[in-house]
């Protein structure tokens, strides 16, 4: 039986919690038109606290040791100069770009002047513009009672970015958000939130990136909001590369009309703790989702992916394709769920979660799961942990590569499956220059497949 | 869990309007749990004090543990306090007095899968004294079982008999505390079987509770102990295809299999009690505990499960794989039709090293029905090389349905290997079409079709077991198409 969730005054606030409360006491809901928004996001983390217990959705992630932390909301921080800045971008990447610090966008570091039909406001200036399409989107797509930390970001909603894309456009580069994340002494707790218009028609190229310098004790709480109107086509890179220090929670919550596609790449390299809760919508028909991603756990890392995706209406497609490489005493969590709802039928659902389990101490937790209310589908999920495949090992043995050469060949081979599905050939380049750095004897690879951008 | 049950409503309705009247047993005792209950059930059975001192920790465990929802399945709130936890052997006078008294739709289940007309009295619960085939069939089997030292009787025979062997192995496998369901047994157990198979012994027959003349009314809280030692071999057979007359609705059944060194067990069921009417008013809810220990080296133990009755089920045959070496396998096909609900699956726990897990589950969801296979597979560290592969496939038929998968896999072991794939979809149109074109009915063509999804699973059965599965199947899935 399910206990009812302890209120506050019987449950004792952790400190991170205590923390929260006190900047929210301190703070308040503010005065714009997200005032609302921000006392019903407060009121469903209050209500829930930190995930703790035996709650399914955190079965296998505890957020004890970030519970211990208190965080204290970001303060002004010294913006790195412009060389510091060079070295954590993305390399031949061209594109606009947006930087944020500790979940503040920095204007003087930014290039906004977007193309025709892009529009790039800071989310704090949005929420304040009566009946902006922000405050139409913001909380509406990203669901604060089943997500404690979504609720947590919404109580603070404001950092962040509102980008719309006007019907039909398509601007000609992507959208770089860059999210630093950087020691302001004691740690700092950000919440950022996307919100995303992509109206009928239009495409939109979405870099959101985030990283970090140093030895930084932060949160980062990310909540992306992506609306999708009649064919547009979204494509979202999400690379997380934050300090092995800090936390790292995030949403990215989409809603899809008809014909509109989006493609997700889930790219998560770095962080203590990092949790990605991902829920689409298929709202109308012909609508179609694509999850790419890719983990590489070593340390004492702790990477925990959850998916979710809501055929609700008939006609409509996902397809999953998850991997992950978990060494030394790493974790790796997957959660995968395709929902059919009832008459939601001719629907395809595919999901695919593939972990190379390295470590004896290392360990994988994976549960595709299906439910599934309508009759007229094609749904497959397939699982699995395991090891290197041994005749490939034996083949590159026997053809006189040492066996760590081969080890980590293969290994490469098996996260490039992943890598060949982004199209952006500077984020690919990226990924791949990131896996073969995680194999110190992937020297021999050489760089992967030929840029044809 | 042997016994079986049909329209429960209809049989009980008809009993009061023929005019029967039953004496109230002395020794049934009122509606209600309490630990002067629990004391009593062990008083009546004579049962030795160890036995009453597990019964008594179970029920004091249990007062502090709430029912599970996390299952897949709604249904109303049990009360335990109106269930009566005791009643003496039940009389037969209180059935049908012969064949003509019973509901003919049950008679026409019976008709469509080919039971032979002495044995369907004995399933309606007919009071027939003794059916003379039967017992016959049953002496014989004693004696060969014998001879061969296996012992095979009911559990409270096993208590008076064997009490060193019950004691040694009860709870060693499903320890009182295990869930509530498991616990609520633990205290209050009716009655079940006990297998004992001593080392090196193939066992000559398959077992079959069937054969068992006093399963009968073992009542809602079974609990059955299987022990393979050394070497040994056994196949049991629980179950029946045909519905049998049953009146209580829950059903907390616990099974322990112990599979020592290089025993093997095969356990398989058939389960077909009464799920309920169409619009899911009564029916059985089946909540089972079922675990077997590969406690040695190199033993297996199978779980083969053909799944089409109850109202709700909520069952996960496991196995522990202890043993280095040892194999664990589970085949299941589930039929939900109508409103019935079914959370079903297996756990397969990798403990010793080249351990291997087969699971192989097939769902048919159809009418209103919600299926839902649930499954773990852990590997542990130190299970070196350990196997798994698992296979799951959904079939929907109607647009009402739904199926359900949540397999749970966590691996702690870098050399092991595990796979789940899952599918689902409804029956193929072009199958279909293909044999509607050749001349066959609807109805035989989506038998054939559904027969063909299941034949994994029926392969595994014993041969006659498979042959009534597939009667079985079609008649579950009556009126589902078309």
């Amino acid at each position: 039986m399910t206990t009812a969730p302890a209120t506050r005054d019987q449950r004792r606030l952790s400190p991170a919690e205590a923390s929260f409360a006190a900047t929210w006491a301190d703070r308040g809901p503010g005065n714009d038109g997200a005032t609302a928004l921000r006392a019903r996001g407060f009121a469903a983390f209050e209500a829930s606290g930190l995930p703790a217990g035996r709650r399914e959705a955190w079965k296998y992630t505890s957020l004890r040791a970030l519970a211990r932390r208190e965080f204290r909301p970001a303060g002004p921080v010294r913006a790195p100069r412009p060389e510091d800045l060079a070295a954590l971008d993305i390399e031949g990447l061209d594109g606009l770009r947006a930087v944020f610090i500790n979940g503040r966008l920095v204007p003087e570091l930014s290039d906004l002047d977007g193309d025709d039909g892009l529009q790039i406001v800071p989310l704090s200036d949005a929420l304040a513009e009566r009946g902006h399409r922000a405050l139409e989107i913001a909380g509406s797509i990203a669901c604060v009672d089943t997500h404690p930390l979504a609720a947590l970001n919404q109580a603070f909603v404001g950092d962040g970015v509102f980008i719309g894309v006007s019907p039909g456009a398509a601007p000609s580069r992507p959208l770089h958000l860059m999210f630093l994340s950087l020691d302001g002494g004691s740690p700092v707790a950000a919440h950022p939130r996307v919100v995303v218009d992509a109206a009928p028609e239009s495409a939109l190229v979405l870099i959101e990136h985030y990283t970090g310098r140093g030895e930084i004790r932060n949160l980062t709480n990310a909540v992306t909001e992506l609306r999708l109107g009649h064919g547009a086509v979204v494509e979202h890179y999400r690379l997380q590369e934050e300090p092995a220090t800090g936390f790292h929670i995030g949403g990215l919550h989409g809603w899809l009309e008809r014909d509109a596609r989006l493609i997700s790449h889930n790219l998560h390299f770095g962080a203590a703790l990092a949790r990605l809760d991902v829920g689409v919508s298929l709202a109308e028909p012909g609508a179609e989702v694509v999850l790419n991603g890719l983990y590489l756990v070593d340390g004492k890392r702790h990477v925990d992916n959850h998916t979710r995706v809501d055929h609700l209406a008939p006609e409509t497609r996902s397809d999953e394709l998850y991997r992950g490489v978990v060494d030394d005493r790493g974790r790796a969590v997957f959660n995968g769920k395709a929902v059919v709802h009832p008459d939601a039928q001719k629907i395809e659902a595919h999901q695919s979660n593939r972990n190379l389990l390295l470590s004896r101490e290392a360990e994988v937790d994976t549960k595709p799961e299906l439910e599934i209310y309508a009759d007229d589908v094609k749904c497959s999920h397939g699982a699995t942990v395991g090891q290197l495949d041994r005749n490939a090992l034996f083949y590159l043995l026997s053809r006189g590569i040492s066996r760590k050469v081969a080890r980590d060949m293969l290994t490469f081979a098996f996260a490039e499956t992943v890598a060949v599905r982004i199209p952006l050939a500077a984020v690919r380049r990226r990924i791949e220059a990131r896996i073969a750095g995680a194999l110190p004897d992937a020297r021999m690879i050489g760089h992967g497949v030929e840029d044809e951008a | 869990m042997s016994t079986r049950s049909p329209d429960v409503q209809d049989l009980i309705a008809k009993k009061y309007k023929h005019g029967f009247v039953t004496d109230i047993d002395a020794d049934t005792v009122p509606p209600g749990l309490n630990e002067d209950v629990v004391r009593l059930i062990s008083a009546k059975k004579c049962e030795p004090a160890f036995l009453l001192e597990w019964r008594l920790k179970a029920y004091r465990h249990w007062l502090n543990m709430t029912e599970p929802q996390w299952a897949h399945v709604h249904h109303a709130p049990i009360d335990y306090q109106s269930i009566s936890y005791y009643s003496a052997p039940k009389s037969r006078d209180d059935g049908p007095k012969s064949l003509d008294e019973v509901d003919p739709k049950l008679l026409e289940t019976y008709e469509k899968l080919g039971i032979p007309l002495h044995e369907r009295a004995i399933l309606a619960g007919v009071a027939v004294d003794a059916v003379f085939d039967s017992v016959s069939v049953a002496t014989t089997f004693k004696e060969k079982l014998s001879e061969a030292g296996v012992i095979f009787c009911s559990f409270s025979e096993a208590v008076k008999n064997h009490p060193d062997l019950v004691e040694a192995y009860l709870g060693s496998v499903v320890p009182y505390s295990d869930n509530f369901f498991a616990t609520l047994n633990s205290a209050v157990f009716s009655d079940g079987s006990f297998v004992y198979v001593p080392k090196g012994v193939r066992c000559p027959m398959e077992l079959s509770t069937y054969f068992r003349i006093n399963a009968a009314n073992t009542g809602q809280f079974e609990r059955t102990l299987i022990v393979a030692e050394e070497g040994s071999h056994v196949s049991y057979l629980e179950g029946c295809t045909a519905p049998m007359r049953d009146e209580n609705q829950l059903h907390a059944a616990v099974v322990e299999l112990v599979a020592l060194e290089g025993a093997q067990i095969k356990y398989s069921t058939v389960q077909n009690w009464y799920p309920g009417d169409e619009n899911g008013v009564g029916g059985i809810y089946n909540f089972v505990t079922k675990r077997g220990d590969c406690r040695g080296d190199n033993s297996k133990i199978s779980w083969t499960q053909v799944e089409t009755g109850s109202a709700i089920t909520w069952k996960y045959p496991s196995c522990i794989l202890r043993g280095h070496n040892s194999v664990g396998e589970f085949y299941s096909v589930a039929v939900a039709n109508n409103c019935q609900q079914a959370d079903t699956g297996t756990k397969m726990i990798h403990i010793g090293r080249n351990t291997r897990s087969t699971v192989v589950s097939k769902g048919i969801s159809a009418g209103r029905a919600q299926n839902a296979y649930r499954g773990l597979v852990k590997v542990l560290p130190g299970a070196e090389a350990a196997r798994n592969y698992t296979q799951c496939d959904s079939l929907l038929m109607g647009d009402k349905c739904g199926a359900h998968t949540f397999p749970y896999v966590e691996v702690k072991e870098p050399t092991a290997q595990v796979e789940h794939e899952a599918t689902t979809s409804k029956i193929g149109e072009d199958q279909l079409f293909y044999c509607l074109q050749r001349g066959l009915s609807e109805e035989d063509a989506v038998n054939m079709i559904v027969n063909g999804f299941c034949k994994e699973v029926f392969r595994e059965l014993p041969m006659e077991f498979a042959v009534e599965a597939q009667n079985l199947l079609s008649v579950s899935l009556e009126g589902a198409i078309g």
